[in-house]
């Protein structure tokens, strides 16, 4: 029977959620940084380790497939944006459309978790 | 689920852009000034942003995996004085009129000011949309299973 408290969807949608409020939150840096001179734009890429995560499976490398992610999940310089005269390279429209998309894909996760949690909180509690 | 860092960091760049807005202003009603506390007339004023980085564990371990800090706020560090020459204006009727009648009127161009200004303005929005945007992550995080 398989562990439906420990279920692999809630762990990896719980994950997942994270790792979009940290790319968040490099996006919000960014967005604060628009104006500092020398500033060069950051990008938290995570889709390669996060598709790499669910193509493995929830079998029961679930631990190890989470240690690599947080490992994986780095912030690098995002090198595709045009350096400004003033040296910093944050383009406000593109950040704002990634920090609004990200956002809402955040909204998504938490919606279909909490979905789940409340299949798990009506197994538990049973039909009326 | 830390948005208290996220919040920071907006937080850090409204302040940084008001100060600005706050020298801009300074700067457009002293267009004119001619005379200072520390004599001469009035000079333009600038702000200098710096990137700040924001302290706590997710920022640590980031920064500990890339050389820079990842989440960096923004400080004014200094606001500086343009020292570019003033204005010399010939109005020899002006009290502070020198010897060959010109007043020398401050180095504030209202053109460049107002541009600062829109810049401040919409780098200010852009930043309580952040706010926002923040302020519905965490809502939904706190209704996950509620």
């Amino acid at each position: 029977m398989p562990n439906v408290l420990f279920d692999p969807t809630i762990e990896g949608l719980a994950r997942t959620l994270t790792l979009h409020q940290q790319r968040h939150e490099v996006l919000a840096s960014n967005l604060a940084n628009v104006e500092t001179p020398g500033y060069r734009a950051r990008e938290l890429d995570f889709q390669d380790v996060l598709k790499e995560a669910f193509d493995s499976g929830g079998g029961g490398e679930r631990a190890e497939g989470g240690a690599s992610m947080e490992r994986a999940s780095m912030v690098v310089e995002d090198k595709t944006a045009p350096r400004r005269a003033d040296g910093n390279t944050v383009d406000m429209d593109l950040q704002m459309a990634k920090l609004n998309a990200n956002g809402t894909t955040y909204l998504a996760l938490a919606r279909i978790l909490g979905r789940r949690v409340a299949l798990l909180r009506q197994a538990i509690e049973g039909t009326r | 689920m830390d948005f208290t860092g996220t919040l920071a960091i907006s937080g850090s760049a409204l302040s940084a852009e008001r100060l600005r807005l706050d020298a801009i202003a300074s700067n457009l009603a002293n267009a004119s000034t001619t005379r200072t506390p520390e004599g001469g007339p009035y000079r333009r004023r600038n702000v200098v942003f710096a990137a700040d980085p924001v302290e706590n564990d997710f920022g640590e371990t980031l920064a500990s995996l890339t050389e820079q800090g990842a989440r960096e706020g923004v400080v004014v560090t200094d606001v500086v004085e343009d020292h570019t020459p003033p204005r010399m204006v010939f109005d020899p009727s002006h009290p502070d009129a020198n010897a060959d009648g010109y007043v020398a009127y401050p180095n504030v161009d209202p053109m460049t000011e107002t541009i600062d200004l829109m810049a401040a303005t919409r780098a200010y929005e852009a930043n309580v949309q952040v706010v926002n945007a923040t302020r519905r992550m965490a809502e939904a995080a706190l209704g996950i299973g509620g």
